[in-house]
């Protein structure tokens, strides 16, 4: 497992490598002056090309790219055209606060939706699966810009009960979470209902019956246990999806996430944010991904580490 | 023709693929005559009648700028299924030509299309969309250009693992035994026996174009006002969310509507077209 673990990780690096060419030179091709943008239109004379030479932005793209992966390497994304600091500490002041949403939305939606895949499951073609079944496709279809937006009527405006924007205090993360996971308990609800009936009509669930095993242990520990394989794969890909979900959320309740800093810096054609949150994001979705890959193959015992 | 009646059958049969269909086909309707019947025009600015609650004269009340909303919501309908149908047209052309190529030939040209599609997976949800537009800037066409780049992976990953599937069949070793071009195979044998998949695939990704489509304009990155897209329109409505909460509830209600009903036209179409599909 070991080996596979190192393996897998190592097969991470071409990636991140390709991802991080494809982000800078998809910078590179914006049309306009970076340099015109950072000096503003009454910059002196002469000062554009000192500052690209400065910048070194006069070197062929091949050694620009070089010179961008090893500031990459060593922590450098470079810096803001804004608010002049270092991107690396803007990301990293809002990659918190956009980490806990992901984390609040992927927890919110795995409890909801195995709970309402189950009861679907077990209740396979009655009322309560139908209505589950119903709200599953609505949340699923649901803009999470109009859901926050309702929540945010419902819950702040009109009851008063949950602060509408900002991160004020820790009250201000509960509707952010909830939109973002709410979309998910759709998509998990629907795998875990399809995973259970797959199981449901295994031979070894009929033998544990046949075995005079009570019905609750056959369906909520044999049963379930096994279906949960491909739904804990689902409920981790989804932590990368609320990544880049809470851009809209982030908008919407004005919170200072990472997605709201990408916004911000493509409305501002801020390259150098634009650039570095876009590669972080992208980072952290290939590590999630490998991570959950891992974790499918631990729980997993038919897979081979080959 | 007797297998199309049978899948158009079957299709019929499922309440939720007919009642999806009809939403879609009043939103269409609506969208290339409603227009004519609309008494106000879109972007025509009356700030006497701001925020003005439904009435008579304004069935869903006015915007900020005292714009009609039902106007607005009518054009807008035209905007976001014109953005939905151009996008999956062009997204999904380039898919299947790329899934083509990469499940027909295989080789060098399947893992180099291949690792491509990974890369551009390797960009969660959003993301990819928003990158598409931080280089080309915001716009109708640029969202749908963006929208398009978007849904590329999914649909030229699922022709490659259908063409891979089909390749192998016997009727195109024949073909290729019998000195036909591989043009001529991929044309006439190839892309017409993955249509099923593809038509399904194309339905259900008409309604996630709507929903990119509004989220960009919703972040103020895709259609600009004071155009009408439903997403822009949404957009604009929250600032006075609290004075007239319809504005902002009427598009967001349109854009779920249309999504969920090319869900439930995508699910019927896929058990009409793969009736040994066992589902739940």
């Amino acid at each position: 497992m070991l080996a596979y673990a190192i393996r897998r990780f190592l097969q991470i690096i071409p990636v991140i490598l390709v991802v991080s060419f494809i982000v800078f030179f998809m910078v590179n091709l914006i049309p306009g002056d970076p340099v015109a943008n950072m000096l503003g239109p009454n910059a002196p004379a002469g000062a554009a090309e000192a500052l690209r030479e400065k910048l070194g932005l006069n070197d062929p793209l091949p050694i620009r790219y070089l010179r961008f992966l090893s500031g990459v390497i060593k922590g450098d994304l470079g810096t803001s055209i804004f608010s002049k600091k270092p991107v690396l500490e803007e990301i990293i002041n809002r990659y918190k606060v956009t980490l806990y949403l992901a984390i609040g939305g992927t927890v919110i939606a795995g409890f909801f939706g195995v709970i309402f895949g189950v009861i679907a499951a077990v209740n396979r073609n009655n009322f309560l699966d139908n209505i589950i079944m119903v709200i599953s496709l609505l949340s699923v279809s649901a803009p999470s810009f109009f859901l926050a937006l309702i929540l945010m009527l419902v819950f702040a405006l009109y009851l008063g009960w949950l602060p509408s924007t900002g991160l004020r205090s820790s009250y201000g993360y509960i509707l952010p979470i909830i939109t973002l996971g709410a979309r998910s308990v759709g998509i998990i609800a629907r795998t875990t209902r399809s995973a259970m009936l797959d199981v449901l009509y295994q031979d070894y669930i009929r033998t544990s019956r046949a075995r005079g095993i009570s019905e609750a242990i056959v369906k909520y520990s044999h049963a379930l246990k096994n279906a949960l394989i491909p739904v804990v794969t689902v409920i981790g890909l989804r932590f990368g999806g609320l990544l880049a979900g809470s851009v809209l959320v982030e908008s919407v309740f004005s919170i200072p996430g990472l997605g709201r800093l990408l916004v911000d810096a493509v409305l501002k054609r801020d390259y150098p944010v634009v650039q570095g949150t876009i590669l972080v994001i992208s980072i952290t979705f290939v590590l999630v991904n490998t991570i959950v890959d891992l974790f499918y193959a631990a729980i997993d015992p038919r897979i081979k580490y080959k | 023709m007797n297998t199309n009646s049978h899948v158009l059958r079957r299709f019929l049969q499922r309440k939720s693929s007919v009642i999806g269909s009809a939403i879609i086909f009043i939103f269409v309707f609506v969208a290339l005559i409603g227009p004519f019947l609309c008494p106000y025009q879109p972007n025509e600015i009356n700030l006497m009648n701001r925020y003005q609650n439904p009435s008579r004269e304004h069935w869903l009340g006015t915007d900020i700028l005292g714009r009609d909303t039902f106007t607005r919501l009518v054009y807008g309908a035209r905007i976001s299924l014109l953005i939905s149908v151009m996008s999956t047209l062009i997204g999904s052309f380039v898919g299947m030509v790329l899934g083509v190529i990469a499940g027909y030939f295989g080789g060098v040209l399947d893992s180099f299309i291949s690792r491509m599609l990974d890369i551009l997976m390797a960009f969660p949800g959003l993301l990819l969309a928003i990158a598409v537009i931080a280089i080309l800037g915001s716009g109708l066409v640029n969202t749908m250009l963006a929208v398009a780049v978007f849904s590329i992976p999914t649909i030229a990953r699922l022709v490659r693992s259908v063409v891979i599937t089909l390749r192998e069949n016997e009727y195109v070793q024949a073909c290729q035994v019998v000195g036909a071009s591989n043009t001529r195979i991929v044309v006439t044998h190839i892309i017409p026996n993955a249509m099923g998949q593809i038509i399904v695939n194309v339905t259900l990704n008409f309604g996630y174009a709507i929903l990119a489509a509004s989220s960009l304009s919703f972040l103020g990155l895709g259609v600009q006002p004071p155009n009408p897209e439903w997403g822009a329109m949404l957009s604009q409505a929250r600032q006075a969310i609290r004075s007239t909460p319809m504005a902002s509830i009427i598009p967001g209600m349109c854009i779920m509507l249309v999504v969920l009903s090319f869900s439930m036209v995508g699910d019927g179409l896929r058990d009409a077209l793969d009736p040994k599909l066992k589902r739940g």
